[in-house]
């Protein structure tokens, strides 16, 4: 295996999907060999791309952009409706963890069966189980049945055993999300020290700041479409201003990432909301900034978060939570209505509005996520969890370290002789 | 071709144990339930056609008694026949039983069909040791002709993958097939082989008994099993169905694969 050897070569790859709903049809067309025919919905469409061995891929976009088909194509889990795909070496993908797992058998049964899924031996897989248990730190439950496994221990376990084959490339769609933080932190070091042993990575996620922090390069798709393919602090630099340039202005395209809902729905009839709730609009405010992210300096500015929510009437009047959370995930601050005993008020047709006012913000040098949950009266059951619904770039002047500034006093003293 | 078959079974059959082993986990009988459902409805069947309706299996010797004669010699045909039974209906819903595998691993998914057949196999082999243990039991004695079994096992089992891919490749497409099939088969038992030889079949019947992949198999199994003279005009012509079955359905399931990830 000559390290300067290509890794993944696509060309001209496409990826359409039928519309056609008449199963006879699809059967016939199949058959025939031309599926082809008909209304398609082309989930990606002309891609280009060539990836050395050792080179780490982000691949950035919105949802519905195309990129976990272009994943799954890479695996081999889709096959292209159009162009060839080349892919050479052993392939450990981060898909969906744990997908041959049957709940009903042990985890160390679970491991030895899906060897071969890996492209490994059952004795292959035995060698490598105590590693495996190891890292999963899930202990003597791997005696226990599947089904009986927490869902940290059960996507610990199969993180554990898709990255022990030691894989030329590794496919990872947001499997870093997984797991609680200490794990998080631990799978993300695997993912490094695999990636310095020479492994290709292709990391699709929506954490930009994980992508830059892993990928030299990067891919930006839309609707199926390449937009941009170039060095990852370029590209990430570009989407980041489209998705600002964005909110900011207002414009407005019917598929907006799920996580960040346009800035303004229309209200429905109440009977449509049957037990539900949902945000109609969001928008930060700080001086002269309006939009979803803004650019604060520490101290200097009021932010002011604006809600507006539609909850079924029928319903208690909900309670709205705002989380501050660091870019390395780190819960900085929270609020919450129902906490701070404050009632949210609402009309005939269920509809309110809150604004949350954070005077001089406090927040040091960095960049944070806001994440905003539209709950239930007792800020329990979430209707609408909006994760990064706001972004902060914060500077500061001066060196002090930290996520927020307290309010603070020195106070020398004369030394008394 | 042999290594092939060597490693396509390596990977099938852990995978056929991971199925049975689940499907038996907790339950006390464990894997005693392939026997008990068998004999209870040969128990069944045998009480009905032969206490009510006085059936009788022509040419079976003097000195067995009558009942036990008939129910063994069910016992044999049902044998094969639930076994074609248990593939054809789970094949309808193979690919979608095994979703995750479909869309989201890369798996060569010829070897789930080969997994299913290899668990009813399982059932199979534990079935013909009961049936065996019977046949000693009732003092009949094992018949020369049991050394047709090493032929006609392979034979039935290439059947049942022939099946197994047909069926799983045209459930995806068609979803009423998980509901036709099994309302197919019960209506097949009837027109099978298994509570009369073949050569009694009343000539209505007796076309559609050609036509049917399973007279061979149930009257060959008989055969072999009680020493009974072998059709073997019949078995030439079935086999050679079987062996086209087997393309057939294998170039079905090549064919319609591609649209399996898009379906399930």
């Amino acid at each position: 295996m000559a390290p300067t050897g290509i890794a993944i070569a696509l060309a001209g790859v496409g990826k359409s999907y039928s519309l056609e709903q008449r199963p006879w049809h699809r059967l016939w067309q199949q058959l025939l060999g031309r599926p082809g025919r008909g209304p398609q919905h082309h989930a990606l469409q002309g891609l280009n791309l060539e990836l050395m061995r050792g080179e780490s891929l982000g691949i950035i976009g919105r949802n519905g952009a195309g990129k976990s088909t272009l994943l799954q194509l890479v695996c081999g889990v889709l096959d292209p409706s159009t162009g060839t795909r080349r892919v050479e070496g052993r392939i450990a993908a981060l898909l969906e963890l744990g997908a041959g797992f049957n709940p009903e058998l042990t985890g160390r049964e679970n491991v030895r069966l899906n060897g071969p899924l890996l492209g490994l031996s059952s004795g292959e897989m035995d060698r490598r189980l105590p590693e495996i248990i190891e890292f999963a730190a899930i202990g003597e439950f791997i005696d226990q049945p599947v089904r009986s496994y927490s869902s940290g221990m059960f996507v610990r376990l199969a993180f554990a055993m898709a990255t022990s084959v030691e894989p030329d490339i590794l496919v990872i769609d947001e499997a870093l999300s997984v797991g609680d933080g200490v794990f998080a932190r631990r799978s993300f070091d695997r993912i490094m020290a695999l990636k310095e042993r020479g492994a290709t990575v292709l990391f699709c996620s929506h954490s930009t700041y994980h992508v830059e922090s892993l990928c030299q390069r990067v891919l930006w798709l839309d609707q199926g479409r390449v937009r941009m393919l170039g060095p990852a602090a370029e590209v990430i630099a570009a989407y980041n201003d489209y998705i600002g340039a964005e909110a900011h202005g207002m414009d407005e395209r019917s598929s907006m990432a799920q996580s960040v809902p346009p800035m303004a729905v229309e209200a429905q009839p109440p009977a449509a909301l049957a037990g539900q709730g949902r945000l109609l609009a969001l928008q930060a405010r700080a001086g002269e900034q309006v939009g979803r992210r803004l650019k604060l300096h520490c101290g200097r500015h009021d932010l002011e978060l604006d809600v507006a929510f539609q909850v079924d009437p029928a319903l208690p009047a909900p309670s709205v939570i705002m989380a501050l959370v660091s870019r390395a995930g780190t819960l900085v601050a929270s609020a919450g209505t129902h906490n701070d005993g404050v009632q949210l008020r609402r009309d005939a047709q269920g509809r309110g509005q809150v604004t949350l006012r954070l005077p001089r913000l406090p927040l040091l040098k960095g960049e944070y996520d806001i994440n905003i949950y539209l709950a239930c009266e007792r800020g329990l059951h979430y209707y609408v969890p909006v994760l990064s619904a706001f972004e902060l770039q914060v500077t500061q002047d001066g060196l002090e370290q930290g996520f927020v500034t307290l309010e603070h006093e020195w106070i020398p003293k004369t030394p008394s002789t | 071709m042999l290594p092939a078959l060597r490693q396509a079974l390596q990977l099938a059959w852990p995978l056929a144990r991971r199925d049975i082993a689940a499907r038996y986990r907790g339950s006390v009988a464990g894997l005693l339930w392939t026997l008990i459902g068998p004999l209870a409805m040969v128990a069944i069947y045998a009480a009905v056609f032969q206490g009510v309706f006085k059936a009788r299996w022509p040419g079976s010797g003097a000195g067995e008694s009558d009942g036990l004669a008939y129910a063994l010699r069910l016992f044999a045909g049902l044998i094969v026949f639930s076994a074609f039974s248990e593939v054809a209906s789970r094949a309808t819903r193979l690919m979608q039983d095994n979703a995750s595998l479909v869309k989201r691993v890369v798996f060569p998914l010829e070897l789930l069909g080969l997994a299913l057949v290899l668990q009813v196999a399982v059932h199979l082999a534990v079935q013909l040791g009961v049936l065996t243990l019977l046949v000693l039991l009732t003092g009949s004695g094992l018949q020369a002709s049991l050394l047709w079994l090493p032929a006609l096992l392979p034979w039935l089992l290439l059947l049942l993958l022939a099946v197994a891919w047909g069926f799983s490749a045209l459930g995806c497409y068609l979803r009423d097939l998980q509901h036709l099939v099994p309302l197919a088969m019960s209506g097949l038992l009837f027109l099978s082989p298994v509570f009369y030889p073949f050569d009694q079949a009343p000539e209505v019947l007796r076309g559609l008994l050609w036509l049917n992949p399973l007279s061979a198999p149930i009257e060959a199994m008989r055969a072999a099993w009680f020493g009974l003279p072998m059709n073997f005009e019949l078995l030439g012509l079935q086999l050679v169905g079987a062996l086209l079955a087997l393309v057939l359905g294998l170039a079905l399931f090549r064919r319609l694969r591609p649209g399996f990830a898009d379906l399930v």
